[in-house]
């Protein structure tokens, strides 16, 4: 060190002043280095030691004025959130669908028993007086077992875990898991799906908003009602049980919107236990199913000659004789034998008519606008369980008059509502949807088809169930229009004259509709009260009655007098004279 | 040097003083903070218990168990479109100051609508 040297004349001098003249001479030699070196030791201490205090006075500033009351307080003063591994789906009023709970599931650890000297048999049979669906001989052999964890019982009821724990046998316990409940049961089966012991989604909105449930908290909301729901499936189960039928299945939809308020498939299954059902009861008519529909069919055959001006509401087919075409030959159910004009094709289901106004259509526009309908290509929808429809590969003469009258084209039930919706909405096709929509979000539409074509036919549609096949879906004050429609199955390679599809296609109120609706029956038999029919007029247009009649105050629709001169006026259709080929003046 | 001085005291006193008071908060935080976690372990369990509830609910109003109650209970038929009206279709009353019970039922609301007599007569059996 420079201070110490013994060059220096002076090394212990203060460097910032001079000593006075009678102050004591400093000392040389050891004690002088010793001081010099605690004098540079302490520094460096003081130094740390002020540095520790600014690095804790500066964290002090930080917690008390800069991040005030976070960390630790804002942790404890939040109330735990019940964690669920899925989130609840509503329907569109809220009503709860789908739950998660809490089910704690009894185990025991022998191992316990044993070293508590518990007698297993007495608690076995104890166990199972209140748990009468255990088997007592099994759960003495699980108690009596070497293994220190059995399962005795997966997901209690919270009263089944109040007497188990009243039993107070030691070496029993819980352990929370949770189990997915379905309070409305069949009901809405097909909708919501069901989730495994796992709760992983098995099939219905469950499967495909599986990752959806699993991560949100706020409940899923669908486009269902519950109440449209259970008047339509009550009303199709009786239809079923009625004719005999194998099965049945039917949609409302909102016709502005595209939303789906009720979606019935029969028979249908217990979500809570989906096992205890045949599989084929999981099948979802309505999405999965596709049928050839039959003179459904008509609407959109009418619909496209008219947006087309191949032919008008005054305009006519003769329908006098059966059209022979390759090995086919084209007649008609309720035949007339004679000419019929556009009307009179649609409310008598002329398959005649039908095929001679789709073959002046032409196969191109026909496949165009069924295209445009979305009956071509699976429709893009949020059930998992979804077909595609089947079309003709190559679009022959033949096809194109039985596609006008609805054979040789299958297609879901899903399809024809968004279609028909379409028809009558004023030409609007919109996407189906099962999610609600937002009520201030605008829908999303593509303009398929003129509106003057659209409000011709809700006058066609109301004229079926005024005047022709569909009088028995006439639900008073609630103007329904819709069409019939009687399909034989295939089955194999032909045709079987005696399993039919029978369905009612309608819209209510026709002259500003609300709501579609149909109703199919799988293999009806007609009865007494039929008089031995079987056909969609017969089994299922008193469904759609009946169940319009339920609904509709639901829906929040006025009943109208269907006799009131401005009504009369906006559905009239010119019919000819019953004596010629005379028009009424429209 | 066995005298005190009397600014020690004076830090002395300061010293206890801030040492119990720290304590007392302590303590005090300590409280509060149990009191806290009981109730939001309360607020969960109750959460536990709406859901459990909710679930019922839902459980107990299925429309079809409403229909088999209301047919064993209440023997109403289900609701026709001629029962239903606009509110423009009800007729005002002539006097509007007389008390309610004082006017007579209008014999033509009942011949307007027997049904509904019906109803109400089948109401109360």
């Amino acid at each position: 060190m420079s201070t110490s040297s013994p060059r220096d004349p002076n090394p212990c001098r203060p460097r910032h002043f001079r000593p006075g003249p009678c102050g004591p001479e400093p000392q040389e030699g050891p004690t002088t280095q010793w001081i010099e070196t605690s004098r540079t030791r302490l520094i460096i201490a003081g130094a740390l030691m002020a540095l520790a205090f600014v690095v804790i006075s500066g964290r002090l500033v930080e917690i008390s004025s800069l991040k005030a009351g976070d960390a630790r307080v804002a942790h404890v003063s939040t109330p735990a959130r019940v964690e669920t591994s899925r989130a609840d789906i509503t329907d569109r009023n809220g009503v709860l669908l789908a739950t998660t709970l809490k089910a704690p599931s009894l185990y025991a650890d022998p191992k316990t028993m044993a070293d508590a000297r518990i007698d297993t048999r007495a608690a076995a049979r104890k166990i199972v007086q209140v748990l009468p669906d255990l088997n007592e001989a099994e759960v003495y052999a699980k108690l009596a077992s070497e293994k220190s964890f059995v399962w005795l019982k997966r997901q209690l009821t919270p009263r089944q875990m109040a007497a188990v724990n009243a039993l107070g046998i030691p070496g029993l316990d819980f352990q929370d898991e949770e189990k997915r409940l379905y309070p409305q049961g069949r009901t809405f089966a097909h909708v919501v799906g069901y989730a495994g012991v796992d709760n992983k989604g098995l099939g219905g909105i469950e499967r495909s908003f599986d990752e959806a449930l699993r991560s949100r908290h706020q409940p899923l909301q669908l486009s269902v009602d519950l109440r449209v729901q259970s008047i339509l499936r009550a009303e199709i189960a009786k239809q079923i049980t009625e004719f005999r039928a194998v099965g049945g299945s039917g949609i409302v939809m909102n016709v502005n919107t595209g939303e789906v308020l009720a979606l019935v498939s029969l028979p249908d299954f217990d979500p809570n236990d989906p096992g205890a059902t045949p599989p084929e009861n999981l099948f979802d008519r309505v999405t999965l199913g596709t049928y050839e529909i039959g003179s459904v069919f008509k609407i959109f055959t009418v619909a496209m000659a008219l947006d087309d001006h191949v032919t008008s509401l005054a305009g006519g087919y003769d329908a006098s004789h059966p059209i022979k075409i390759d090995r086919f030959t084209i007649h008609d159910d309720h035949a007339q034998n004679r000419w019929l004009s556009v009307p009179e094709i649609f409310m008598y289901s002329s398959n005649i008519g039908a095929a001679k106004m789709a073959v002046d259509v032409g196969a191109d526009r026909q496949r165009d606008f069924l295209g445009k309908l979305g009956l071509l290509k699976a429709p893009n929808f949020e059930l998992p369980e979804i077909a595609a429809p089947q079309v003709p590969d190559t679009w022959r003469p033949v096809n194109v008059m039985t596609i006008g009258f609805g054979h040789g084209i299958s297609v879901s039930p899903l399809q024809i509502a968004s279609a028909v919706s379409t028809v009558v909405n004023g030409g609007t096709m919109h996407r189906a949807t099962i999610i609600k929509r937002p009520e201030d979000e605008p829908v999303g539409g593509r303009q398929v088809m003129s509106e003057a074509t659209s409000i011709e036919m809700r006058k066609l549609l109301r004229l079926v169930v005024e005047k022709g096949t569909g009088k028995l879906a006439e639900a008073p004050g609630y103007l329904v229009g819709g069409k019939t429609g009687t399909a034989e199955k295939v089955s194999g390679k032909h045709y079987s004259t005696h399993s039919l599809i029978s369905s009612f296609a309608g819209v209510f109120p026709v002259n500003d509709p609300r709501y579609f609706i149909m109703i199919s029956i799988d293999e009806p038999h007609g009865d007494k009260q039929s008089f031995g029919y079987a056909t969609g007029g017969w089994v299922a247009a008193p469904g759609v009655s009946r169940s319009v009649e339920r609904m509709a105050s639901l829906l929040g629709i006025q009943p109208v007098d269907e006799d009131s001169p401005e009504i009369r006026r906006s559905l009239m259709v010119g019919l000819p004279s019953p004596s010629g080929r005379k028009f009424a003046s429209n | 040097m066995s005298v005190i001085r009397p600014g020690t005291i004076v830090w002395f006193c300061v010293v206890v003083a801030v040492g119990y008071a720290m304590f007392q908060v302590k303590y005090e935080v300590m409280q509060q903070e149990q009191t806290l976690a009981g109730i939001n372990k309360q607020i969960a369990d109750d959460r536990d218990q709406i859901r459990v509830l909710n679930a019922e609910w839902s459980y107990l109003t299925r429309p079809a168990r409403i229909e088999e109650l209301s047919a064993r209970f209440l023997h109403l038929g289900s609701l026709n479109s001629i029962q239903i009206l606009p509110p423009s279709a009800v007729p005002e009353r002539a006097d509007a100051g007389a008390p309610l019970a004082a006017s007579p039922p209008a014999p033509s609301t009942t011949a307007a609508a027997p049904h509904l007599a019906a109803v109400t007569s089948r109401s109360q059996p």
